[in-house]
């Protein structure tokens, strides 16, 4: 059953690398790079990297998901991405098989995390240690895949519904199958050394295919988002023996195109697009370098842009008759155009009679000419490859682009999306009295599209007057709605979890009426966090659900404080899941099309892995905002003032005792002279003397084997090797 | 080792660039599109310094973190930050002192870590950090002497920082120069500095190294030259020196046309601290891919994976054949024993002979 869901035992290894760019609502442009590389076990590999299935022969885990990310998914400006996006910093989740006993977890958790950080130069060996770790006992998914893999994983860890279709009873949470442990690490950076380990596991690193689109840095770390994700998944059999790897390395960007006058200003000082409209972009404006060919040992290559939602369907009723396809969004395969280098081109015209015009109709006119005139990408730069003189001037680059002749498609662009928005934030004060919110609100309570970043974060007040705009209909119709809440929260911030209250739409709940599954473990100091996992169940037509709880602060040890002890402290991102509502209350999946010149075709049946992916049932996974709660720092040079302080104090006491003990001037050397009790005095004392350095002559000795070995060659080179060990003066 | 982000920094207006100089032709990304850092953040700790410098590492610790050198490695040791009077700043809250750094490369010489040492030191009052350095092999510099401190370059107005320090403007002027094939030698590049430029003055320790720096080439330590050779015929797999592979590994270079040069950038040097070169990797290949947590015992009780695992088990004994490798590990425990002694036999001396003075007065 397991082998059957992933796919079955695969004859051959395989390398299929994607790329899909599709323009945001915010006038953003989102560039998503797919490596996946899977190989059945054997001894060589020739594409899937030695390191990657050592690691998989290695720990047994079944799935495996690292992610590396910087900056944020803004939901309410960017729709919804096409893979769920990461919270910011780094994020590893592991799933191992039920039958590995609990205790071993954290061994193996510990050597993941230690392989992993020192194969992509992350510090994911903070993970490792328990109180940053957590278990996941509750997932999402359809009740009738509980006998199968949990994962249907084209892309990775994440895509955890199964590709079946969308019958098979509604998706909601149950207890987790797996043993799913996670843990984040809000702080980590993202930079260059990231992603070199992570190109040097690519057959072509960035030399050739669609990773060369990286070759620029500055443009993919100058990104709005970024968001790199490494899958893993070991089909294993019954008795644990791999059978294949799968590495799926994706690489997520969200890029503010350039303005026609400075084409090749870095990402960072471009100016933030205009929303509500689609941009203009080229490739090579774009990220700065162009695509070198398809990498020759891939057996796929793709290169997908998407097209606004009515122009593709109008285009494709126009060409092809083919409308089945084509529900929002559609994908169109091969390029909107493909420019040799050096050439001009007819989107260049565009672009600069970009003033003129009727919006939709010259879009669709412009686009229909860019498709008519486009062949699939892949077969082009299947073409370019092979030719023996490419190997001296090195391969064509192609520059694709899309070109409109006027910003803003008014009112096409349909953002899909979520339904909820998710913000969270603290309030309280002072060490005592800290209180944490969690606050969902559905997506029309956030405001149009075109709204500014923040809406979530602005309305701040708990009150629920911010959310009050929506479609009440919509939502009542959908029924009741089951949300999953997934919390970790740090020792340090002492959760009073008594004080937990839900609140919807402005009146409070009965949060155990409300609750459908749980999982809470308490936190211990320094050895394990709170782990909250809650399931709530939201009546129908509810425009707002606040989560708050208070919570204190712990004191630290003054060598736990990490040396930026005044930034405080990083809470990670609650994960919000879901399913979002279809008509029928099931999981609704988003149908994808393709289409390659004449070739027209769903999703499910696409030969990418990607677009497989896509197109599987998945719940709705959102991430909170990081929190960071500061704690009171103290005085850290208080140690040194007490340690030189109490040193001084010591001495001077030792000092003085000494003294008054010791210390018989004259009268005990009278005595003696006297004889009687003052001598045996004085002999006592002497006795102390000597057992004093006997005692501790000894056990220097018998600790250090060195001084044994001197002290016996002296011995021995006196004579006197029989000669109890005394020490030497 | 790099405790700051500062590629990457939201505040650098220029993503992924560290840049030497603002503007014209010295405006040279100094970061890197293939750097490697192995230690950041809050990694980058005096006690992680020291475990590098003397491979004394958790087992769990994969091979990317540790520097896996051996009696014929050249070392290469560049240390720059806020420092003082034989101590140098780590995260501003930790402190390295010069006796440390002594102590880490005596106990470097015992184990035969390193054949050639160069320690390269730019704080204020840098030549303080080696002092205290006794063994043999180890060349030092330093950008300021003691009293001195040592400055920074050339302020970018949008970065608001300056860019570059003086010490390593001029080192960096000189190898802008040098390529891989380059005979220039170290005494060429010492006596590039000058008070003039860096107004400080340059240090360096030559005390404990044999060869005569007219002699020495400066890509004994600078770049890592990594040359190719095609044998004919099999090549004996059990014996223990370096089949000729690319050390770097990382998985899957095979198909890598057009790869950067010869010079193999996660070998090279890295800043604060760690570095060096790396040897002759008698592995299969995937040496920086650190697939190494040796902590595993590899107890899935899986059948097919049986080949693999067992290599997984059999790495860190490989690493062991090494004998300065071995020599080094018994050796350490034995110092630790001693140091402990001696302390416990110095509190005896000073209790019973002051116990024993007091009663006599």
């Amino acid at each position: 059953m397991a082998l059957a869901a992933s796919g079955g035992v695969q004859a051959q290894e395989e390398f299929a690398e994607e790329v899909v760019i599709s323009p945001l609502p915010s006038g953003h442009i989102q560039v998503q790079l797919q490596f996946t590389l899977s190989s059945p076990s054997r001894r060589h590999y020739s594409v899937l990297p030695k390191a990657i299935a050592q690691l998989a022969a290695g720990v047994p885990f079944e799935e495996v998901e690292l992610s590396l990310t910087q900056g944020r998914w803004h939901h309410h400006a960017w729709g919804s991405p096409l893979l769920p996006s990461k919270p910011s910093g780094a994020e590893l989740r592991a799933a191992f098989s039920p039958s590995i006993p609990e205790g071993q977890l954290p061994l193996l958790w510990g050597n993941l995390s230690h392989s992993l950080s020192g194969m992509f130069c992350a510090s994911l060996n903070f993970l490792a240690r328990p109180e940053t770790t957590a278990q996941q006992a509750i997932e999402f998914g359809k009740p009738s895949e509980t006998g199968g893999r949990a994962s249907n994983s084209e892309v990775g860890a994440d895509a955890r519904a199964c590709a079946a279709g969308p019958a098979a009873g509604a998706m909601g949470p149950r207890p987790a199958r797996l043993r799913r442990l996670y843990a984040a690490l809000p702080k980590e950076v993202v930079c260059t050394e990231n992603l070199t380990p992570a190109l040097k596991l690519l057959p072509c690193r960035d030399q050739a295919g669609v990773a060369s689109l990286l070759l620029h840095r500055p443009s993919v770390y100058g990104a709005d988002y970024h968001s790199m994700r490494v899958g893993i998944l070991a089909a294993r059999d019954a008795d644990g023996a791999l059978l294949s790897t799968r590495l799926s390395l994706g690489i997520t960007l969200v890029l503010r195109p350039p303005q026609v006058q400075t084409p090749g200003a870095p990402p960072a000082r471009r100016a933030a697009p205009r929303p509500c409209s689609y941009s203009s972009w080229r490739l090579g404006h774009l990220l700065g370098s162009k695509l070198r060919g398809a990498c020759p040992i891939a057996t796929q290559s793709w290169l997908f842009v998407q097209l606004p939602p009515q122009l593709a369907a109008q285009a494709a009723v126009g060409e092809d008759g083919a409308g089945q396809l084509l529900h929002p969004p559609a994908w169109q395969a091969g390029g909107a155009e493909v420019h040799r280098t050096g050439s001009g081109s007819s989107s260049d015209k565009s672009s600069d009679s970009s003033s003129s015009g009727e919006q939709a109709e010259d879009n669709i006119q412009q686009q229909q000419q860019a498709i008519a005139g486009a062949e699939a990408l892949v077969e082009e730069a299947r073409r370019q490859q092979p030719r023996p003189e490419g190997q001296g001037d090195g391969p064509a680059a192609l520059d694709v682009g899309q070109a409109w002749r006027r910003f803003g498609a008014k009112g096409a662009v349909v953002a899909a999306r979520p339904e909820l928005a998710v913000s969270r934030y603290t309030t309280g004060a002072g060490f005592m009295h800290g209180g944490m919110v969690l606050r969902l609100a559905t997506a029309a309570g956030a405001g149009p599209a075109a709204a500014p970043s923040g809406a979530g974060t602005g309305s701040s007040q708990a009150g629920g007057g911010g959310a009050a705009d929506l479609s009440t209909a919509a939502a009542a119709a959908a029924g009741n709605r089951t949300v999953c809440v997934f919390q970790i929260v740090p020792w340090y911030v002492r959760v009073w979890l008594h004080t937990l209250t839900l609140t919807v739409d402005g009146a409070p709940a009965d949060l155990d009426a409300a609750l459908r599954l749980r999982h809470v473990s308490p936190a211990a100091d320094r050895a394990r966090p709170l782990v909250l996992d809650l399931c709530i169940e939201l009546p129908a037509g509810a425009r707002e659900a606040v989560l708050a709880v208070q919570f204190s602060k712990a004191f630290l040890h003054v060598f736990e404080w990490p040396p930026d002890a005044h930034r405080g402290f990083d809470v990670p991102a609650a994960l919000v899941t879901y399913a979002p509502l279809g008509a029928d209350g099931a999981a609704a999946a988003l149908e994808w099309g393709w289409r390659r010149g004449g070739d027209v075709g769903g999703a499910r049946g696409a030969p990418s892995p990607l677009l497989r992916a896509l197109s599987a049932a998945r719940p709705e996974a959102l991430y909170s905002e990081g929190l960071l709660v500061p704690l009171a720092p103290p005085d850290f040079s208080m140690p040194y003032n007490v340690v030189c302080l109490t040193s001084t104090v010591l001495a001077v006491y030792v000092g003085a005792v000494l003294n008054a003990l010791l210390k018989r001037p004259g009268a005990e050397l009278r005595e003696a002279a006297k004889g009687g009790a003052g001598r045996r005095a004085a002999r006592l004392k002497a006795a102390k003397v000597v057992v004093v350095v006997v005692v501790f002559g000894g056990l220097a000795l018998y600790v250090d084997e060195e001084l044994q070995a001197q002290v016996m060659q002296a011995l021995a080179a006196a004579g006197l090797v029989e000669a109890p060990p005394a020490p030497q003066h | 080792m790099l405790a700051d982000d500062v590629a990457c920094n939201p505040r650098n207006p220029y993503p992924a660039q560290a840049r030497r100089a603002p503007t014209g032709g010295h405006r040279l990304d100094v970061y890197g599109q293939n750097v490697e850092v192995d230690y950041r953040g809050y990694e980058v700790t005096v006690e992680n310094f020291m475990r590098v410098l003397t491979g004394r590492h958790d087992p769990a610790v994969p091979r990317a973190k540790r520097m896996l050198s051996d009696a014929g490695s050249n070392v290469l040791v560049f240390i720059t930050g806020h420092g003082g009077n034989e101590f140098m700043k780590f995260q501003d809250q930790q402190e390295l002192m010069a006796a440390d750094v002594a102590d880490a490369l005596a106990q470097m010489h015992q184990k035969g870590r390193y054949k050639e040492l160069l320690l390269v030191v730019e704080t204020c009052q840098a030549a303080t950090l080696y002092g205290r350095i006794k063994s043999p092999g180890v060349l030092a510099m330093a950008s300021s002497l003691k009293g001195e401190s040592s400055y920074s370059y050339l302020t970018d107005q949008d970065v608001g920082l300056s860019l570059v320090d003086r010490f390593t403007y001029s080192t960096l002027d000189f190898f802008e120069r040098v390529d891989i094939h380059s005979q220039a030698t170290l005494q060429q590049l010492f006596d590039t500095y000058s008070f003039a430029h860096m107004e400080s003055h340059f240090g360096q320790s030559t005390e404990n190294f044999e060869r005569p720096l007219d002699q020495v080439r400066v890509t004994d330590f600078f770049g890592h030259v990594t040359e190719v050779r095609q044998l004919r015929g099999s090549y004996p797999l059990d014996g223990m020196p370096s089949s000729p592979e690319r050390g770097d590994g990382g998985g899957g270079a095979t198909a890598g046309r057009g790869d950067e040069g010869q010079v193999d950038r996660s070998c090279g040097w890295q800043e604060a601290g760690g570095g060096g070169q790396c040897r002759w990797s008698d592995d299969d290949g995937d040496s920086s891919g650190g697939g190494g947590g040796s902590r595993s015992s590899g107890s899935g009780g899986s059948s097919g994976g049986e080949a693999a695992k067992g290599r997984w088990k059999a790495r860190p004994a490989k690493r062991l054949d090494h004998t300065g490798t071995l020599a080094g590990a018994v050796a350490a425990p034995a110092l630790d024993g001693l140091t402990a002694g001696g302390l416990v036999a110095l509190a005896a001396l000073v209790a019973g002979s002051s116990w024993a003075w007091g009663a006599r007065l």
